[in-house]
């Protein structure tokens, strides 16, 4: 069988895993509804000096956080097999080559990530007004992005031996993503510190990309470093599971 | 055989197992601490900065609403605790052990609540010294009220732990019922700036009632009194019910009792 096919093999199974409880799809909607709904419209009408609506301005990072957690969904069944359900080993003996099945990991994480975003990422669009082009656009920012939370989340399922400690990176990845980028407020408020923090966070390139394409723009020079923020926690996340499948 | 153990030998022996696993879990304590205080020095900072027009302080505003949204999702802890007790099989030792299951269920959600309330306390008191309010009583007073609304939280994330069966639908439907709890109160942004639709159901969420509570102590020109401890204590009432009910489901398959 062709690598491609083994590949693809390895993401049909994450896919039928993922779809196994179909509800899911549906509270991690409302998860994202309640964040853009409650929170978001409680915090536009409080905060309505700034020339602009706030709403609009934190709308996109509600849906990057879904991205996050959905992507820790894919970290978590990464981490049940290792830990929890110990077939990891027997996952191991299938004819697929250990860096292929750990790049498709990656992978599938990343496409189970834009299937439960695609309904948020049409309401965004939807807020936004955003015409077809620049909606598939939106679409490459959550797809490039969704690559730095897989690899995160990875990580994470590689190094915690416990749920406790995957909890614990999984609540400290998702408040480093939100409260030290630009989701809540602009680079201009930040303190030098925090400033320099949310430089190498790829949810500030993340929201600011698609924020620019609320004004009509693509902003490419924002893709750059989300793009090479995204690639080096995916090779973090490979490199880190990689290891544990040496025995 | 020997004598069956007093009430109160069973709620301790459960509270103390739980603060054990609390000792055991140094990372979730590091963790919520250091995301406590990235909530209020940086988010609160900063977005006070932007709602500067408000006719409040929203930084103050938000510090009480801070300690007491973090601990309901303390609280919620404890069913993550009995869900991973189910699934390696230690759930059905414990509840093999020679006491009822409501009793059980009263030791896990005071256990769940003991331990956010160990938790919150250097939070609250260093909310009480940062808002300039430094009474003892009144702090010792809002622990308790926090301490209520744990355990009523505790005994809804036991209800969800018994309802669920799936491992990922139980992680997502607790993030969204910690979500939910907090997001549809007045924890961190009043009532009147959330959505019309949402500010009836907000006004009875018991979190709005304990913020209220710890606001009027701490905070001069905010007001709570009767309402507010009423909807505190129905919300403990209902959930160690219904706690309790399921479990009794779980062990016996039989009908609420």
């Amino acid at each position: 069988m062709a690598g491609s096919n083994k590949a693809a093999d390895v993401i049909e199974r994450d896919f039928r895993v993922f779809f196994a409880d179909r509800y899911m799809l549906v509270i991690m909607f409302i998860n994202f509804m309640i964040d853009l709904g409650v929170s978001g419209l409680s915090l536009g009408a409080m905060i309505n000096n700034l020339g602009f609506s706030y709403f609009l301005y934190i709308a996109p990072g509600a849906n990057l956080i879904t991205a996050t957690v959905a992507a820790f969904q894919s970290g978590r069944d990464v981490w049940r097999e290792r830990i929890i359900q110990d077939t990891q080993q027997y996952l191991l003996t299938l004819p697929v080559r250990k860096n292929v099945f750990a790049a498709s990991r990656l992978v599938s994480g990343m496409l189970r990530t834009m299937v439960t975003i695609l309904p948020g990422t049409i309401v965004i669009a939807l807020l936004y007004r955003l015409t077809f082009p620049f909606f598939l656009v939106g679409l490459l920012i959550m797809f490039v992005y969704s690559g730095a939370v897989a690899g995160l989340s990875v990580s994470a399922a590689a190094l915690a031996n416990s749920l406790e400690l995957f909890a614990t990176v999984r609540s400290t990845a998702q408040v480093y993503l939100s409260f030290f980028s630009t989701q809540f407020y602009p680079s201009s408020i930040l303190p030098p510190a925090v400033a320099v923090v949310s430089a190498f966070n790829p949810m500030t390139w993340a929201v600011q990309s698609f924020r620019a394409l609320q004004s009509g723009t693509v902003d490419l020079p924002l893709f750059a470093p989300l793009t090479g923020l995204s690639l080096a926690l995916m090779a973090v996340g490979f490199i880190l599971y990689r290891r544990t499948m040496n025995y | 055989m020997s004598e069956k153990p007093s009430t109160l030998f069973v709620i301790w022996a459960l509270i103390e197992r739980d603060l054990r696993t609390l000792v055991k879990s140094p990372f979730i304590l590091i963790n919520r601490t250091i995301f406590f205080l990235i909530q209020l020095f940086v988010f609160a900072f900063l977005v006070s900065k932007l709602a500067s027009s408000l006719g409040f302080n929203y930084f103050e505003f938000y510090s009480v609403g801070a300690v007491v949204s973090t601990i309901t999702s303390i609280a919620f802890i404890i069913g993550e605790d009995l869900f991973e007790e189910e699934e390696l099989g230690l759930l059905d030792y414990l509840l093999s052990l020679p006491f009822g299951h409501s009793l059980f269920v009263i030791g896990r959600a005071l256990g769940g609540a003991v331990r956010g309330l160990i938790y919150v306390t250097p939070m609250m008191v260093l909310v009480a010294y940062v808002d300039g309010y430094f009474s003892p009583v009144g702090i010792a007073g809002s622990l308790l009220v926090v301490f209520v609304l744990a355990t009523g939280i505790s005994g809804l994330s036991i209800t969800l732990a018994m309802m669920i069966r799936n491992a990922n639908r139980f992680d997502i439907v607790i993030a969204l019922a910690e979500l939910a709890t907090v997001r549809v109160s007045a924890a961190i942004y009043p009532l009147a700036y959330m959505p019309k639709v949402l500010q009836p159901v907000a006004a009875y969420s018991p979190v709005t009632s304990a913020s209220d509570i710890v606001r009027a102590i701490f905070l001069p020109g905010y007001s709570a009194g009767i309402y507010e401890t009423v909807v505190l204590v129905l919300f403990v009432a209902i959930f160690f019910g219904l706690g309790s009910a399921f479990l009794f489901r779980k062990i016996e398959g039989g009908r609420f009792e």
